[in-house]
C-alpha cells in the first residue's frame, strides 16, 4: 500500500515534469518574443531596432538550450522567473491568484459532489419515480446550458434586475474583504459552476446505483433479510468507486471550464491569468501558470486514486499480494 | 436515508446562509461617496512613466508640461522655460514647492533621472523612441534643467508632459523590476493607496498637492475584462465610468443613471500602400482605390455611426486643410483611372494588365476587430472595380508590415502636427520608425523638415496645409475613418471637460482632479 502511494507520487512528479517540458517546447516554437510581449496590442509601434534591444536585455538572443537550462535550474531553486510584462517574480504573481482559484474550485467541487451524491442516490434508489425522470431530463438540460450564457443570465437577474448580488470580482472594492463580502461574491460563479456540472455527475451516480441494485449480492442480502439500511450502505460504497474514478477523469476538463467563469466574473484566478499570459505572450508567467495548474490537476487525480484505494478492498488486496 | 437527510439539511443551511450573508453584505458595501470607480478593460502590468504610459499616470505623476483643453502643452512643474532660436536648447525653471507622495521635495535631479533612465539601453522602456532626439540632459542647479536636442523637434514640449519619478526610489535597484513599479510614488493629485492584483487599483487624493487638491477623495480602477460586464456595472452603479463599444451605447444610454459622451478622437484607420511592391508605384492605381471606398458606409455599418470619414492625417488638428482632395466615393472615377493605367476588364470581370490580374492581399491584426472588419468590407467593395482582394487577419507575432501588400494601420495624434507625420511620411532612413510602406516624396520631406524648424504658428500652418495637399495628390495611405470615443459616465459626476482624445479614447481623465460627485 505504502509502496503504491510512493509509486503514484513518483509518477505524478514525472507527469508534472513532462508537462513542463512540453509546455516549454510549445511556447518556444510559438512565434513571439519578450519585446512583442511588452508592446502587446501596440505592436505596430515596435521598431526592429527596439525589438533587438529589448530582446537582448531579456537574454532572448541566447540559444534555446542555454535558456532552457537557465529556466530549469531556476525552477529547481523554486524560482519561476520574472514576468516579461510586469517585471515581478512569477511566483509572487501566482501566489496572489492561487488562493482565489482554489477557493472557487474547492467550494464548487465540494457542492457538486455533495449535491450529485444526494440527487443521484435519491434517483437511483427510487427507480421509475418522478424524481428519477426529473433528474434524467434535468441533467441533460442543465449540462447543455453553456456556462457563459448562464453566467450572463444570472448577472442580469441577480445583479441588474434584483440588484442583490455583485456581478464581478472576488471582493468589494470599497472597504470589502470581510467574510460575508467574499461569500457573497462567490455565490454567482459557484452557482453557475454547480448548475452546469452537477447534473451529469448526479446522473452518473444514479446509473451506478441502478446497476448495483440489480446485482446478485443485493438480491442475496435482501433474501437473507438484511436491513435495508445496510444494503443501501453497501450499494453506496460500490457505486462510489466508479464515481470517484469518473471525478478523477473529469477534473482537468472541469478545471479548463473554470477559465470561462473566471473571465466572465472577473474572478482573479489562475484561469484568467492563463488567458492574459497567453494573449500577451508573457511566457515566463504562462510557464509558471501551466506548471501550477498541472500540479493542481495531478494532485486532484492522485487524491481520487487514493480515495478509490480506500473504498475498494479488492484493489488493496491485489496490491498487498 | 438518514445520511441523505443530513446532507440535505447541511446543503440547505449552507445555501441559505450564503444568500442572506451575501445580500446583507452587498447592501452595506454599495453605499459609497466621494469615490469614483472606473471600469478599466485591462489591468496595468506596472505603473512607471519611465517604462510605459497608462491612463493612471496623469493622476499619480505630473511632468514639466501638461496638456490643456486644446491639447496644447502648458507649464506644470515648470514655472518658466526658454527655447534657443535654433530650437535645440531647452531651459526649464522648476517649481520649488512640489512634494512627492512620500514627502520629499522634487528637484532637477529627479527630472534628469527620469529622462536619462528612459534613454538607458538596459531599461526596457516603450517610451524610448519618443526621446531619441535628446542629446544631453543636465541639472543646472536644484531647480533648473537644461536639455539639448540633436535636431529641432517642435513636439518635444508634448513629450515633456511625461510624469517625473523620484530618483531616490530607485537607488540600487533595476528599474525593470523595481518594487516601485507596483507601488508607485508620484507627485500628482492622487497618491497610490493599494493595488489588489487582478481586481482593482485604489488612489486617494494627495493633500499636499501643489495645486488645489482633487475634490473626489478616492479613484478606483476596477479591472473588468468582459465588455458586457463593464456596461452592465455602469447601469447597476457598481462602476461610475467606462469606455464603451458602439454596440453598447443604446443599452447604456437608456439607463437614467448614465450619460454617454461621444468624443472626437485623432485616432484614424487607413490602408497603407506598400511601395516595396511594384503595384503601388502607379499613382493612378492608388487614386482609384482611394475613390473606391465608401467611407460613409463604413462609419454607419462598422462604427455604428460613431466616427467620420477620413481624408487627412491632420484632420483633427489646428493645421487641418479642409480644401484638399477628399476622395469621396466615386466608382466611375475609380474605373476611369484604372483604364487610364491600362488595367482592362477581362471576360471574368477582373482587371488585367500585361496578362497580370489586379490582385492583392489586405492584412490586418487579428486582435483588432474594427481593422479586420474594415479589411473584409473593403475586399468585398474592391471587387466592384474589378480587383481580386484577399484578407489576411493575422497575429502580431507573424505580421511583418513591410512585407504586406496593403496593411490596415492605426495612427493619429491629438498633439503637435509634427509628431504623427514626420516619422510616418518622411522618406525612409535610419531615424524614421513608422514608414513601413517605404513612402518617399521629396516635396513631403522638405515640408516636414520646414515644419520642424519653423516656429511661427501661421507659417507652420501654411506648411502643414501644403503637406496635406501633397499627401492627397500623391497618396501614401487610403484614409478610411476617424473614430469617436464613447464613454458612459454616471450622472452624479460633474466637472468633466471634453477635449479631442487619442487612440482608444486616451486622455478622458485629463482633468479628473477637477471633477466632483453630487
Amino acid at each position: 500500500m505504502i509502496e503504491f502511494i510512493y509509486k503514484r507520487i513518483l509518477q505524478s512528479v514525472l507527469v508534472i515534469f513532462l508537462i513542463s517540458v512540453i509546455a516549454f517546447s510549445i511556447i518556444d516554437f510559438a512565434p513571439g518574443d519578450p519585446a512583442l510581449a511588452l508592446y502587446g496590442g501596440e505592436a505596430q509601434q515596435l521598431t526592429p531596432a527596439e525589438r533587438v534591444r529589448i530582446n537582448h536585455n531579456f537574454g532572448f538572443d541566447r540559444p534555446l538550450v542555454e535558456r532552457y537550462a537557465h529556466w530549469f535550474t531556476q525552477v529547481l531553486h523554486g524560482n519561476l522567473g520574472i514576468s516579461y510584462r510586469e517585471g515581478r517574480l512569477v511566483s509572487l504573481i501566482l501566489a496572489e491568484r492561487l488562493p482565489n482559484t482554489i477557493l472557487l474550485f474547492g467550494v464548487s467541487f465540494f457542492l457538486i459532489v455533495v449535491l450529485a451524491l444526494y440527487l443521484g442516490l435519491k434517483g437511483g434508489f427510487n427507480p421509475g419515480s418522478g424524481w428519477e425522470k426529473i433528474l434524467s431530463a434535468g441533467s441533460i438540460i442543465f449540462s447543455s446550458i453553456p456556462s457563459f450564457w448562464l453566467g450572463i443570465f444570472s448577472i442580469m437577474f441577480f445583479s441588474v434586475f434584483l440588484q442583490v448580488l455583485p456581478s464581478s470580482g472576488v471582493e468589494s472594492i470599497h472597504d470589502g474583504g470581510d467574510l460575508l463580502d467574499r461569500i457573497c461574491h462567490l455565490i454567482l460563479p459557484v452557482m453557475v459552476m454547480v448548475v452546469t456540472h452537477v447534473g451529469l455527475y448526479a446522473r452518473f451516480i444514479q446509473e451506478q446505483v441502478r446497476v448495483e441494485l440489480k446485482k446478485y449480492y443485493v438480491l442475496t442480502a435482501k433474501a437473507n433479510g438484511l436491513a435495508a439500511k445496510f444494503i443501501k450502505l453497501g450499494v453506496l460504497r460500490n457505486a462510489c468507486i466508479p464515481f470517484l474514478n469518473y471525478l478523477g477523469l473529469t477534473i482537468p476538463g472541469f478545471f479548463g471550464g473554470s477559465i470561462i467563469i473566471e473571465s466572465l466574473f472577473a474572478w482573479s484566478g489562475l484561469g484568467q491569468l492563463n488567458v492574459k499570459a497567453t494573449l500577451t505572450r508573457d511566457y515566463p508567467l504562462l510557464m509558471g501558470s501551466v506548471l501550477i495548474s498541472g500540479t493542481l490537476v495531478v494532485t486532484c487525480i492522485f487524491l481520487t486514486d487514493l480515495g478509490t484505494l480506500i473504498l475498494n478492498p479488492k484493489l488493496r488486496r491485489e496490491l498487498n499480494q | 436515508m438518514q445520511r441523505c437527510l443530513k446532507s440535505k439539511f447541511f446543503a440547505t443551511l449552507l445555501v441559505a446562509s450564503l444568500m442572506i450573508g451575501g445580500v446583507v453584505s452587498y447592501a452595506k458595501t454599495k453605499a459609497s461617496h466621494q469615490t469614483l470607480v472606473y471600469a478599466a478593460e485591462f489591468e496595468y502590468d506596472l505603473i512607471n512613466p519611465i517604462l510605459d504610459g497608462s491612463n493612471a499616470d496623469g493622476l499619480i505623476f505630473r511632468g514639466l508640461m501638461k496638456f490643456d483643453a486644446q491639447n496644447l502643452p502648458q507649464k506644470d512643474l515648470a514655472t518658466a522655460y526658454t527655447i534657443s532660436p535654433d530650437g535645440l536648447v531647452y531651459d526649464f525653471k522648476l517649481r520649488t514647492n512640489v512634494r512627492f507622495h512620500d514627502g520629499t521635495l522634487l528637484t532637477a535631479q529627479d527630472v534628469v533621472f527620469t529622462i536619462s533612465s528612459i534613454l538607458n539601453e538596459k531599461v526596457n522602456s516603450k517610451i524610448k523612441p519618443e526621446f531619441k532626439l535628446v542629446k544631453t540632459i543636465s541639472a543646472v542647479n536644484a531647480s533648473e534643467v537644461k536639455i539639448i536636442l540633436k535636431k529641432p523637434f517642435p513636439a518635444f514640449l508634448d513629450k515633456l508632459t511625461l510624469g517625473i519619478v523620484p530618483a531616490h526610489a530607485f537607488k540600487d535597484v533595476d528599474i525593470n523590476t523595481a518594487p516601485f513599479n507596483h507601488h508607485p510614488i508620484g507627485n500628482g493629485p492622487y497618491q497610490f493607496e493599494k493595488w489588489e492584483k487582478g481586481q482593482s487599483l485604489t488612489l486617494k487624493s494627495f493633500k499636499q498637492y501643489y495645486r488645489q487638491p482633487a475634490k473626489i477623495e478616492k479613484v478606483i480602477f476596477k479591472f473588468i475584462p468582459d465588455g458586457n460586464q463593464r456596461a452592465l456595472q455602469l447601469i447597476t452603479g457598481e462602476v461610475d465610468l467606462a469606455f464603451l463599444e458602439p454596440s453598447q451605447v443604446k443599452r447604456v444610454a437608456s439607463s437614467n443613471k448614465v450619460k454617454v459622451y461621444q468624443i472626437p478622437t485623432a485616432d484614424y484607420r487607413c490602408l497603407m500602400y506598400n511601395f516595396n511592391k511594384e503595384l503601388w508605384k502607379d499613382l493612378n492605381l492608388r487614386k482609384a482605390f482611394n475613390y473606391a471606398v465608401d467611407r460613409q458606409s463604413i462609419v454607419k455599418g462598422i462604427l455604428l455611426g460613431y466616427g467620420m470619414a477620413a481624408y487627412s492625417p491632420l484632420q483633427i488638428n489646428a493645421f487641418n486643410n479642409p480644401a484638399i482632395e477628399k476622395y469621396s466615393f466615386d466608382l466611375t472615377k475609380a474605373k476611369a483611372l484604372l483604364e487610364q493605367s491600362g488595367w482592362k476588364l477581362n471576360k471574368d470581370g477582373i482587371r488585367e494588365k500585361n496578362g497580370k490580374k489586379l490582385a492583392f492581399t489586405i492584412t490586418a491584426p487579428l486582435t483588432d476587430e474594427v481593422r479586420v472588419k474594415i479589411a473584409n468590407y473593403l475586399a468585398d467593395q474592391f471587387k466592384k472595380i474589378g480587383a481580386v482582394v484577399k484578407v489576411e487577419a493575422l497575429d502580431w507575432s507573424v505580421i511583418k508590415i513591410e512585407n504586406t501588400d496593403v496593411f490596415v494601420l492605426v495612427f493619429g495624434s491629438p498633439f503637435d502636427a509634427d509628431d504623427h507625420t514626420y516619422r510616418i511620411f518622411h522618406s525612409p532612413n535610419a531615424e524614421i520608425e513608422w514608414n513601413f510602406g517605404g513612402y518617399s516624396n521629396l516635396k513631403v520631406d522638405e515640408m516636414l523638415e520646414k515644419g520642424r524648424t519653423t516656429s511661427d504658428f501661421k507659417l507652420r500652418k501654411q506648411i502643414y496645409q501644403q503637406l496635406q495637399t501633397e499627401l492627397a495628390a500623391d497618396p501614401a495611405y487610403n484614409f478610411i475613418v476617424y473614430l469617436k470615443a464613447l464613454y458612459g459616465v454616471n450622472k452624479k459626476i460633474s466637472g468633466i471637460k471634453l477635449r479631442t482624445l487619442g487612440h482608444h479614447g486616451a486622455g478622458f481623465l485629463w482633468n479628473l482632479e477637477e471633477w466632483s460627485i453630487k
